[in-house]
């Protein structure tokens, strides 16, 4: 079985530094009383607290490296799955080749069938009730639009109050609110609301933070009420930013691009119950970025099919916008395959990025990130901070929990380095960093 | 786009003082400070005039959402033109191969940490160093474990160092290697100790004192006057190195320093001296106090010494006992004296063998810890192997640990090995708890050999197969460090012939499959260095 996965990627797919760090540690055949392998999987039986070893078992073959383990961890992927991968990257000679046991041929067809069932969905001709979708569409706008209404009013009644007092006021203040537009099916505005929470405690400059995002919310808020005048285009962003997505298989039947798509990195982050991992692309020949979401709640895994600096041939269909940005994968050509950095199309000067940026804003106000993909940069420290400078000394500052300045300096020793990073108007949030032309071992 | 450092136009200057304007307005809010419209000039203030004023809270929403989707578009990037350092030089050395990484991130990740010196020192030999993206670890663990610093040094390479250059917190890394050229060359020499950084200075002088032991010294002598108390005692630290009677007049010097470190230091070197003045101040101190009584058995007589003065200060003899010493002031004055004075002297003087010596010594209760704790430390600076194997002798019996543990390392290996299997043979009963060799093995710092490997394993076997008992709790924690002393290429032969159907296997397997894990990985781990 093919295994292309480093050890450097296998890390990246730890929940947490703990569950890495576990996971280290059971990387050794000794910690395993059996490891198997065949075309299609790896498997291994690890002695754990309980009386019955823990089985451990990996769809290498789908390309969306699916697992199983037999613990009852909460964390996915759990230590024992790392160790496994782990242990097959570093030594693949310990695995037995050999006729799955049971437990995992099982598990296999059971895989397959699914596979199996979800194609089956996806060739059969949609009945779609189109009158049923439009009346639900109309009662979820009905809906919306009464939230809003009542959102609009608090929001009037504070500014004709003043916002001086924000600072002492609970959580409560903005969660109550929040919670009554996830009631009004509109979580893109709770988020937007929660999001605000923090604001005004901190530090200098709050007022202006805050009276920008309230700018934000408000011309949201507009733009809902003369929804129908508008461009589909803008209409489309409107609908996004209030939480109304598309369904990825809604958009199955519309046209894509296809493109070598090179993977420039990946963001998790926790919103209440729910995991969101951003994996940011850009196409090498249409000069494009794309951004794929995958959602987990509770117990679910994340996409993990697509890992940072590499590279597919793929097609993809972008969900509509002004700035489309948003993107699912239609079709995939190729597996994907390390990536080499001296073909990325990096732009050469951080103006030339934040121009793009403004040019995007324009388009459409509620982008919140955008991809930035610079050449020739350096890292520096600006006190307790760390920041990227261009050829021409302009800076973006990397955000104030950024731990990794030192490790960035220590793979580009202060030479100029490309640079992937997550730009959110305020901070970069480097996604990738390529010391050196060259994928090397450095 | 314009650059930062353009001035702003009259229309930007405009734009910030209303987006303030709006600011004040929005914090006090639009009942008490409506918001005023400025007059239609600008592309932007002509579409805020767009707006509709009847709803104050709506006009300033509204001047709210152009405004700050304004300023955020149109933000510039900030300029700095503070210089960075110099970028690095490229490496000189090879990088070790990408399995001997696979190995360092494991160690640094907490796994198999304890065998991380090891490994450092196979990278030193092959003249490798480590791959860049491991520095910032691998600088993090030296600065919380300051023993394993000499062996990162060698293998950080100039990326490494260039690093540590730039964070004072890896400072002890900051140090530039120097070459046997510039050490040969007495210009070079004096310009690198005039002008490199502290821990740079430090690792010249103690690689000239290897080899020229009076031209280090000279050098320290050159700068002596202007440099910090902590420097001066840790440059005089490095005379243990090539320590020889010429160093006297400047560690005799040295102990009317005004630093107390420095002058502790110094009068330690001169105890280590075969001979030297301070030893003869020490003996006319000693001489009278102590009394040999040739009866049978033969004792010692002790008057203990009536006062510590400035004299015996000077000499280095703390004053205050160390807490949990055990011994009253005037004990510990002596215990000290006696430290400082070769314990051959006495050996000479009673005309007597250490055994009986110490026999002697061992009579009186009152006395016995004062001229055992005295001769061991005199011993260690001595390096007396004779007094050592005689001190030992009496602690292997009662399994003094501490100074088996102090004493054990100072001996030649093979005189260990045969140490051990001597006790072997005198209690055949396999490794118990109380069995001094078990300790004897917990001390020795050396690689073990074949034979005694196999020995060791051997008793170990039998041990497991026929005893698991709480005492024996002990001997089991000790396995892991076990095995970083057998030799890794015996890893095949030490798995074998474990009595895993014992009833007592549950007890021992877990530490025993550790022992054998760290084996492994020792052996895995320096095969890749042996191409």
């Amino acid at each position: 079985m093919p295994f292309s996965l480093t050890t450097e990627q296998i890390l990246a797919l730890a929940p947490d530094a703990s569950s890495a760090k576990a996971g280290r540690g059971l990387a050794g055949p000794r910690k395993w009383i059996t490891l198997g392998t065949d075309d299609q999987a790896i498997w291994g039986e690890c002695q754990g607290s309980g009386s019955k070893p823990y089985q451990v078992q990996i769809d290498l073959a789908t390309g969306d490296l699916a697992y199983r383990c037999s613990c009852p961890s909460r964390k996915l992927p759990c230590k024992h799955t790392l160790g496994l991968l782990l242990l097959r990257a570093s030594e693949a000679a310990e695995f037995t080749a050999t006729t799955p046991p049971d437990w995992v041929s099982d598990w296999l067809a059971k895989r397959a069938q699914t596979a199996q069932k979800r194609a089956a969905k996806h060739d059969q001709p949609q009945m779609v009730d189109t009158e049923a979708q439009a009346k639900r569409t109309a009662k979820r706008e009905a809906k919306i639009s009464a939230g809003l209404q009542e959102l609009e009013q608090w929001l009037h009644d504070l500014i004709r109050q003043g916002l001086a007092d924000l600072p002492g006021r609970p959580m409560s203040f903005w969660f109550t609110p929040a919670g009554r537009m996830v009631d009004a099916q509109a979580p893109g505005v709770a988020r937007m609301l929660r999001d605000m929470a923090g604001i005004p405690n901190s530090g200098t400059g709050w007022q202006s933070r805050l009276l920008e995002r309230f700018g934000r919310l408000h011309l949201l808020i507009e733009g809902f009420k003369r929804l129908d005048t508008l461009p589909a285009a803008t209409q489309a962003d409107i609908r996004t930013a209030l939480g109304l997505t598309i369904r990825e298989d809604d958009l199955r039947n519309e046209p894509g691009i296809r493109d070598h798509w090179l993977v420039l990195g990946q963001q998790v982050e926790k919103e209440e119950n729910l995991t969101v991992q951003r994996t940011w692309l850009w196409g090498q020949t249409s000069h494009r970025p794309a951004l794929l979401l995958s959602f987990a709640a509770f117990n679910q895994t994340l996409d993990h099919s697509l890992l940072p600096n590499s590279r597919l041939e793929a097609e993809l269909v972008f969900y509509p916008g002004a700035v489309p940005l948003r993107a699912a994968v239609k079709a995939r050509y190729t597996p994907p395959e390390p990536l080499n950095p001296t073909t990325l199309p990096a732009l050469p000067t951080i103006s030339a990025a934040t121009g793009a940026y403004a040019a995007a804003l324009a388009a459409n106000p509620w982008i919140e990130r955008y991809p930035f993909l610079l050449r020739d940069v350096t890292i520096i420290r600006q006190g307790n901070r760390w920041a990227a400078r261009d050829s021409a000394n302009d800076t973006l500052p990397f955000p104030p929990g950024f731990q990794d300045g030192w490790q960035f300096l220590a793979r580009s020793g202060g030479h100029p380095a490309l640079l992937a990073g997550e730009w959110d108007g305020k901070h970069l949030l480097p996604l990738h960093f390529w010391p050196g032309t060259m994928s090397v071992e450095c | 786009m314009t650059q930062e450092t353009s001035p702003p136009t009259a229309g930007t200057a405009q734009h910030t003082a209303l987006w303030q304007e709006l600011l004040t307005s929005a914090l006090v809010g639009t009942a008490r400070q409506p918001l005023h419209l400025p007059p239609p000039g600008t592309p932007i203030t002509a579409r805020l005039a767009e707006l509709d004023p009847t709803e104050p809270e709506r006009t300033l929403l509204g001047a709210a959402a152009l405004l700050g989707l304004y300023r955020r578009a149109g933000q510039l990037p900030a300029g700095d033109t503070t210089p960075a350092p110099e970028p690095c030089p490229p490496e000189e050395q090879p990088v070790c191969t990408p399995r001997a990484s696979e190995h360092l991130a494991l160690m640094l990740g907490k796994g198999h940490r304890e065998v991380l010196p090891e490994w450092l020192e196979a990278v030193a030999a092959v003249g490798q160093r480590v791959p860049h993206k491991y520095l910032v670890a691998l600088l993090d663990a030296g600065q919380k474990q300051a023993a394993l610093r000499p062996h990162i040094l060698p293998v950080l390479g100039r990326r490494g160092r260039w690093l540590a250059a730039q964070n004072p917190a890896w400072d002890y890394a900051n140090a530039d290697l120097i070459s046997r050229d510039t050490t040969a060359d007495p210009a070079q020499l004096a310009a690198v100790w005039e002008t490199g950084n502290r821990i740079t200075r430090q690792l010249l002088l103690q690689q000239v004192r290897e080899q020229q032991p009076a031209r280090a010294r000279d050098l320290v002598a050159t700068t002596w006057d202007n440099e910090k108390a902590n420097d001066r005692s840790s440059f005089v630290a490095t005379f243990a190195t090539g320590l020889s009677t010429d160093d006297e007049p400047f560690l005799e010097a040295a102990l009317d320093d005004r630093s107390q470190e420095v002058r502790r230091t110094a009068a330690d070197l001169l105890t280590r001296l075969p001979t030297s003045r301070l030893i003869e101040r020490m003996i006319s101190r000693v001489q009278p106090l102590l009394t040999w009584l040739p009866e049978n058995p033969p004792r010692i007589a002790v008057t203990l010494p009536e006062a510590c003065d400035p004299a015996m200060v000077r000499d280095g003899i703390e004053p205050k006992p160390l807490r949990h010493s055990g011994f009253g002031e005037k004990a510990w004055w002596l215990m000290q004296m006696l430290s400082a004075i070769p314990p051959a002297f006495w050996a000479q003087r009673w005309n007597s063998p250490p055994e009986q010596l110490l026999t002697a010594a061992g009579h009186d209760q009152a006395w016995r810890d004062l001229f055992f704790e005295g001769w061991t430390r005199a011993a260690q600076r001595r390096q007396d192997h004779t007094w050592i194997e005689a001190l030992l002798e009496v602690r292997f019996k009662e399994i003094i640990k501490t100074e088996i543990q102090e004493l054990l390392p100072l001996l030649a290996p093979e005189r260990v090995e045969a140490l051990i299997f001597q006790a072997l043979d005198a209690d055949t009963e396999p490794l118990h708890a109380k069995h001094p060799a078990l300790w004897m093995l917990k001390a020795g710092r050396h690689t073990w050999s074949s034979d005694l490997t196999h020995t060791i394993l051997a008793g170990l076997r039998r041990r497991t197969a026929e005893k698991g008992r709480s005492a024996d709790h002990e001997v089991r924690t000790m396995l892991s460090e076990f095995a970083l002393r057998m030799p890794p290429e015996l890893y095949a032969p030490a798995t074998d012939g474990w009595p895993q159907d014992s009833e007592h296997w549950k007890f021992w397997s877990d530490d025993v499959r550790k022992m054998l894990d760290i084996l492994r990985f020792r052996h895995t781990m320096l095969k890749e260095f042996q191409q």
